[in-house]
This record gives C-alpha cells, structure tokens and sequence, in this order.
C-alpha cells in the first residue's frame, strides 16, 4: 500500500472526525479509548510505510500452533 | 458548513463506483476470436490471434509478413502474432505490437500446431487456466500443418474461424473439448491421457488439388495425447469407432453397411447406447463388457434385401451389428495395443467399481490397460424404411 | 446504537448469510484437496458442530449477567483479568475479520478489478459496514432481510444453470479412502461453522427469546442445505480438479454457457459475494465494537465506530503480505486457531460458569 494513500485514507478519517457532531463532548473515558485506537492505527501505518513485511499474527499464531498442522495435511 | 462537507464528500465516492483504475473502453480492446499456438525455434512458442476489430471500414494494409488482414462484412479480422519463451512472454510481445488491449473474454477457440502438440502443451494450459481473463469454456483443437495457417481463414459459411470450428464441433463428426475437460483428465487418468479433435486446413486440402470449398477447416480426427505429449491420431474411421466405445455417437449418424459387392444399406441413427460394464473375475483377469444399443430409420436401400420381410430386417440388423463391432474392434486395438493409452475411460470405471484393485494397478496403468478384454454386443433396431416401400432395385423392368 | 431489537427470524437470516459468505466460494478447493472424492459430505458433518456451538452460544447467553458475555468473564475472572481476558477475544476478532476482508478483498482484486488498489475495495466495505454498524443492529438486521434472498436466489439459480453440464459419476467411488480424509474436511467445514458463536453478542437485542433455540436450528440446516448443494455442483462439474482450482465456484458460474445466450455469469458471483461480504464485516465489526463497548463501559459508542474501522483497515494489511500466506493459513492452522476461538474457550467459559453456579449453589444450601 503506497504512502500517498495511506495519507488519503488518514486525511478522509479525520476529516470524518472532525465534521461528525459526535467527537464534541466526550467524555474521559471515552475519549481514551478513541485516542488508543487511533495511536494504534497511527503505529501499524507507520509500521507498514516503513516495513510492508513486518512480522504479523498469522506469522505468529502459525509458529504456536505448528504442532497441530499435520492434522490437517492431505493424506497422499 | 459540516453537512455541506459531508454532502461533498457523499457525492465524491459516487466517483469510486466507476471502477476508474480497470476501466476500458470498447474502442480500446482488440477482441480475441481464436488463438493459435505453434512451436518455434530454440524452444519459443508462437502465440497468434485472430482479433476482431469492432469498428468497420477501411482496409488496413498489412505491414511485415505477419500481419494478414482481409475485410469481412461485420469488421475487420486481422491476424497477429508474436514470440516467446512462454505463452506469458509471448502475450506480452504480442501486446506490444498492438494499439489496443487485447481481450480474451470472447475467445472460444485454441488451436495448438502439431509441433507444439507433440513437444507437450502443458505450460500453455498452466498459462491460460491461471490467467483470470481466458475463460474454462473455450475449446481445444490441435491442427495438422500450424496454427498461424488456420487463424487466417476466413469461412465462406461463417463469420470467422472460431464460429466455424464450435459449429462443427457440434456436429457428429467430432466432439468438443474444452479446457476444463482437459484439466479433469490430467488430474484423474494415471497418464494424464486425453483427445483432442484434430483439424485440418484448407492449405493442406488444396495441396491435394482437391476441389472443395478452399475456407473451411475439417475435421481428421482425434488427437491421442499421454503424459502431456501428443502420441498420435485416430483417422475418421477409428474415431466414429472410438464414440462408439465411449457413448459419444450423436444422432443423426449415418451408418453403412456392405451386404455384397456393390451393395450396401444405409442407416440413420437416431438413438444409440453404448454401456461399458468392467469386470474382474475370480483369476484376477480383467475384461470389459460394452454393449451398445442403437436404433435407425433406413435411408438407402441399394441391396436386394427387402424390408417388408421380417427375416431380411433381421439380416441388415445382423450386419450392421456385425459391422459396428469391427469397427470397435479395430479401433480398440489401435488404441490399446499401438497407443497404449486409456482414453476410452476405462480407469475411471474400474476405479468406481473395484477402488482397491484399481488403486494397486494405478502406477503401471498402460500394461493393466493393453490386456483388458472387451467383449462388445451390438443390438441394432432398424426402426423404419422411410418414404419407399419398396428398393428401387427390386421393381421390375418391363 | 447498541439497544435495537430485532426478532429471531431476523437474527437466524443474518448468521445464515454470515456464514455461508466465505464457504461457499473458498469451501470446495480446500475440501477437495483434504477428502477428494467425499468432499460434498463434509457440510453434513460439520452440521454436528453447528448445533453444538448455537447451543453453547446460547448457554453462554443464559449463564451471562445482563445478557452480556463481557460481564460473565468479568464475574469469571475477576475485574481486571476478565477486561483482559475480553480484549484478547476481541483482538482474535480482529484477527479472524481482518483475515476474512482480505481475502474478499483478494477475490475481488485479482478476478474482476487488476489494477485498482486494494485499499480502495477494502475501504469503501469497511465505510459502508462502518455506517451500518452506527446506525444499529437493525439497521444490519434490515439490509440483511433485503440481501439474504436475492443472493440466494441468485446462488440457486446458478447452481440449477448447471445441471445440464453436471455428471454425477464424479462422486464415485465412495469413501475411496475411508473415513480419515472426510474427517479432515470435515474439520475445516467445522471452523466456519463455529463463527456462529458470535451470535452471543447479539442476544441481547433479541426480542422474542424464546425463539432463538428454534431458528438457531433452522438457520444451521440452512446453512448445510447451501453448502451441500454448491459442494455436489462444484464436484460434479469438475470433479477431482476443483482442488487445483483457487475459486471453483467462480469457475462454474463462468463455465455456464447456455443456447449462447446466458454466458459470462461471473458477475453474478460477484454480486453475490459483495453483498454476503457485507453482512459478514457488518457482524464481526459490530460485535467487536459492543466488545469494546461493554469491556471499558462507554457511554457513546458510535464514537469508536470509526477508528475501529480505521484500524481494521490497517490491519487488513498486516495480516499477511500477500494472498499465498493468508489462503495457506485458512486451509491449514487457522481452522484449528478458530476452533481454539470460537469453540474451546467458550467451552471452558461455559464449563467454568457452570461449576461455579454449583459451588455458589452448595453454599446456599449448606448455609
């Protein structure tokens, strides 16, 4: 995924935050949640931008669960 | 100011929907009516279209020895080629050359040269099942001489040379074949064994100084093919033999058969079955029962058996069943002892029937295959003589 | 957002076309590839499962304080373990929807548009699924009711166009290799079916309850009814190579040509495939954001709509970097990750809220 579109996907989701009535008066809480969630896009964007082969959980949940794959192998 | 933005914003996704980055235009696309595939030298393969060109008028000069063109009513058909290590290279070249995309949605028809049967077409089926825009449906034929001669034919009774070929693919002298019946006999037959219907065109006929119609491609056969390879080929004769075996006689058959010199009956079939029972009995000897069932109208009576008498009906049955069988005994030796390859089906039965034997005799499948007796029965039912009562031969001179 | 009622028929539509939106067309290769020949029972017995996790995801629903399965592994494990505890649920969510838009957004990609960029078809699904979500339950509900007939229509009217080109032979011999390959089929038919136990999270807005049990059960057979009946036409149109085949389906809906009229029905099966798609991310997005919802107890819960699709969006991307991993994963270790999700841990939620109603039970009747 290119940067450029990276910029247009973040550029129409604030724009969307920034004209929707509802991000007006949060309270704390919720205003947390909203905030991690957008630090973590913020990461996994940077991250892709920088690496497009960074280490992912299928990766991940492939090595953990490597004992169980030949239950599933053709039997040919 | 929010709402007008949003309303902006509603109104430029609408833009999305046109699918901007995959859009063609139809005045752009060189729509592909038949490709022909030939084997070159240093192993390149000859990738050749038959391309329509939607838009009418003008003839456009052909430039280089490997443009042919000629004006059809419809459009221009236009002819080009291109080589390459592979049919992917060989797409890409020939999409150089060209000022529109190419377009295979329409394609129906491949047409591989014999060179390139015999050296083995594999990698050109890898290419077109796995490029998403060739289509399953299209049909395969394998051409005597090469392929680029074909794609120049234009046919007097047809628009160009793929309708000509499906058309006459659905007559009785030959079947059609199409990719995705190719892939099933590669996955399941032991040898990856398989036909092809085989063609001639017009060029090799007027060698022959024969008078017929110079556009119109023929049928020869069928194409033999093992492990990939193209071993060899089935004339007219054997083929019709071949159906026979394998239930693939259409109606509307005409059959011949020879009573004495110079006399001869003729059937048109209008219903034929042809059942094949596999057996393997207590020795371990494996045979196969075929019998075939077919029904007729007579449509020529040049003999001196009459068919008002029951016993004489029973005698034209009797010689055609006899000459039916000939004709399956002739054509399974050719195909079983010269060829030794298992396109009649024969695996496929025996492993629906007897899974655990089929699966030991798998891996040498083509010496399993050359000893499995048929034993054929033929029951022929002439249904009706026509408009005459009488053979003409039989009323007498005065 | 998070309170619509909708009734039970509705509930059993939508899990219907939930689930059938990725089997139907990524079933039949894999199966094939694992059980040959006796890939077209495979749908029968993951049936089995089916039933097992409808029940369980109502067991759950019942055992559950306040109708929410966030607050049972609250009550289970404690305050701050059970948030825990619910936000790794909800990022194996993630994970499985993330999986799941890619490879849509895969099919579509590579058959129909070539050059578009991924990030354009997974984006303009993720702002529709996006505003369903914000709009309520219902709303999903509601589109569902309008979709879910049209795209099984369309489905059967495909698979009745080939009938002609069928050859039942294909399915012979049977049980060639006896029951081992079936049960391996089997299991991958069982991790789709197990994504049924996301209904948990919308019992709460059921309105007749009493019902659930009952539709619950029509909406499995349905299910196996679709699969059976794709299964058996896929085989029988090409037999044993369908599991060469990346998207069999695809190739039957274009391999029907008939009286050269009804040809080139490819578009059908995407039509049909982006709009099952739909209620499928619809689902998973609105679970995920009652999860997020009920697990830090927000007040406005449209306010995460967004930068959860956001970073789904981002994390469609980071599951895998290309197709090969992600198709490679669903064929073999997912379906034992999804089991693990979907069917084992709440089955330990289940049997751990079950002795623990026992032991509260003994000591009101030892007091």
């Amino acid at each position: 995924m290119s940067i450029p579109l990276m910029m247009l996907v973040w550029l129409f989701a604030l724009g969307f935050g920034y004209t929707s009535g509802s991000w007006r008066g949060l309270q704390k809480r919720d205003a947390w949640i909203v905030c991690t969630l957008l630090l973590l896009s913020l990461a996994l964007t940077v991250g892709i931008a920088i690496n497009p082969q960074l280490p992912n959980p299928t990766e991940w949940v492939e090595q953990a669960l490597s004992p169980l794959k030949p239950l599933l192998e053709p039997v040919n | 100011m929010r709402h007008l933005i949003r309303v902006i914003a509603a109104i430029a996704t609408v833009t999305l929907l046109t699918g901007c980055w995959d859009r063609i235009e139809v005045n752009d696309i060189a729509i592909i009516l038949g490709a022909g595939i030939d084997q070159e030298k240093n192993n390149r393969v000859k990738l050749s279209v038959e391309i329509f060109l939607p838009s009418p008028g003008g003839n456009e000069a052909g430039d280089g020895q490997e443009q042919m063109d000629s004006q059809n009513k419809n459009g221009n058909i236009l002819v080009s080629s291109a080589t390459g290590t592979s049919m992917a290279d060989a797409m890409s070249n020939l999409q150089e050359r060209l000022s529109r995309r190419l377009y295979w949605g329409h394609n129906n028809v491949y047409v591989f040269g014999k060179e390139r049967a015999e050296r083995g077409f594999n990698d050109d089926l890898d290419f077109f099942l796995r490029y998403v825009r060739a289509r399953e449906r299209t049909n395969i034929y394998v051409t005597q001489g090469r392929a680029i001669e074909v794609m120049g034919v234009i046919p007097r009774l047809d628009q160009n040379l793929m309708e000509a070929l499906t058309e006459l693919s659905k007559t009785e002298v030959s079947i059609d074949v199409d990719l995705k019946k190719v892939m099933e006999q590669i996955v399941e037959t032991p040898e990856q064994t398989y036909t092809v219907p085989y063609i001639l065109t017009s060029a090799v006929m007027s060698e022959k100084k024969h008078l017929r119609n110079a556009n119109v491609p023929y049928f020869k056969g069928l194409t033999i093919f093992k492990k990939g390879q193209m071993i060899g080929s089935l004339n007219n004769e054997l083929t019709h033999g071949y159906f026979w075996i394998t239930n693939q006689i259409k109606p509307s058959t005409i059959l011949t058969a020879t009573v004495a010199k110079e006399e001869t009956i003729a059937v048109h079939l209008t219903m034929s079955k042809s059942k094949l029972r596999p057996k393997i009995d207590g020795s371990g000897k494996w045979t196969m029962d075929l019998l075939i069932e077919c029904e007729g109208n007579l449509i020529q009576n040049a003999s001196q058996l009459d068919y008002s008498k029951p016993e004489q009906i029973m005698q034209m049955e009797v010689l055609f069943e006899q000459m039916i069988k000939d004709k399956v005994d002739k054509s399974l030796n050719m195909i079983q002892q010269k060829y030794k390859s298992d396109i009649v089906g024969y695996s496929k039965l025996f492993r629906r029937k007897y899974p655990k034997q089929w699966a030991i005799a798998k891996s040498s499948w083509s010496e399993t295959f050359q000893k499995i007796e048929t034993n054929t029965e033929v029951n022929i039912q002439i249904r009706r003589p026509g408009a005459l009562v009488k053979q003409i031969n039989n009323i007498p001179m005065e | 957002m998070l309170n619509g009622k909708i009734s039970s028929v509705q509930l059993a539509v939508i899990m219907f076309q939930f689930v059938l939106s990725s089997t139907v067309l990524l079933m039949p290769s894999i199966t094939t590839r694992l059980s040959e020949k006796d890939m077209w029972l495979t749908p029968l017995l993951g049936m089995g499962l089916g039933f097992l996790v409808v029940w369980l995801a109502y067991k759950l629903f019942k055992l559950s304080p306040e109708g929410s399965i966030v607050r049972l592994m609250e009550s289970l494990f404690g305050t701050f373990l059970g948030k825990i505890v619910s936000i790794l649920f909800i990022l194996f969510q993630f994970h499985i929807v993330a999986i799941s838009t890619r490879d849509y957004a895969e099919f579509i990609e590579s058959n129909f548009f070539l050059e578009t960029p991924i990030v354009v078809i997974i984006g303009t699904m993720l702002i529709l699924c996006g505003w369903a979500v914000r709009r309520g339950f219902e709303v999903i509900a509601r589109t569902g009711q309008i979709f879910v007939p049209i795209i099984t229509l369309f489905t059967v009217l495909i698979l009745i166009l080939l009938i002609p080109e069928l050859n039942p032979l294909h399915l012979l011999p049977f049980m060639e290799r006896g029951a081992g390959p079936l049960l391996q089929g089997s299991l991958v038919v069982d991790g789709w079916f197990s994504q049924l136990l996301l209904a948990v999270y919308i019992f709460p807005l059921v309105r007749d309850q009493d019902n659930i049990r009952k539709w619950g059960f029509w909406c499995v057979i349905g299910i196996t009814f679709v699969m059976l009946a794709s299964n058996l036409a896929v085989f029988m149109l090409v037999g044993e190579s369908a599991g060469y085949y990346t998207y069999p389906v695809l190739m039957a809906a274009r391999y029907i040509a008939y009286a050269e009229f009804f040809e080139h029905l490819e578009a059908i099966v995407m039509m049909v495939w982006v709009l099952g798609e739909y209620i499928k991310i619809s689902v998973y997005y609105y679970v995920i954001t009652r999860g997020i919802s009920d697990t830090f107890r927000l007040k406005k819960p449209e306010v995460i709509v967004m930068p959860v699709g956001l970073l789904l969006l981002f994390v469609c991307f980071w599951v895998g970097p290309d197709f090969q991993t992600v198709s490679s994963f669903i064929a073999n270790t997912g379906t034992s990750y999804i089991l693990i999700g979907f069917v084992l841990f709440p089955l330990l939620l289940c049997i751990l809220a079950v002795i623990r109603g026992w032991f509260k039970g003994l000591g009101t009747s030892t007091k």
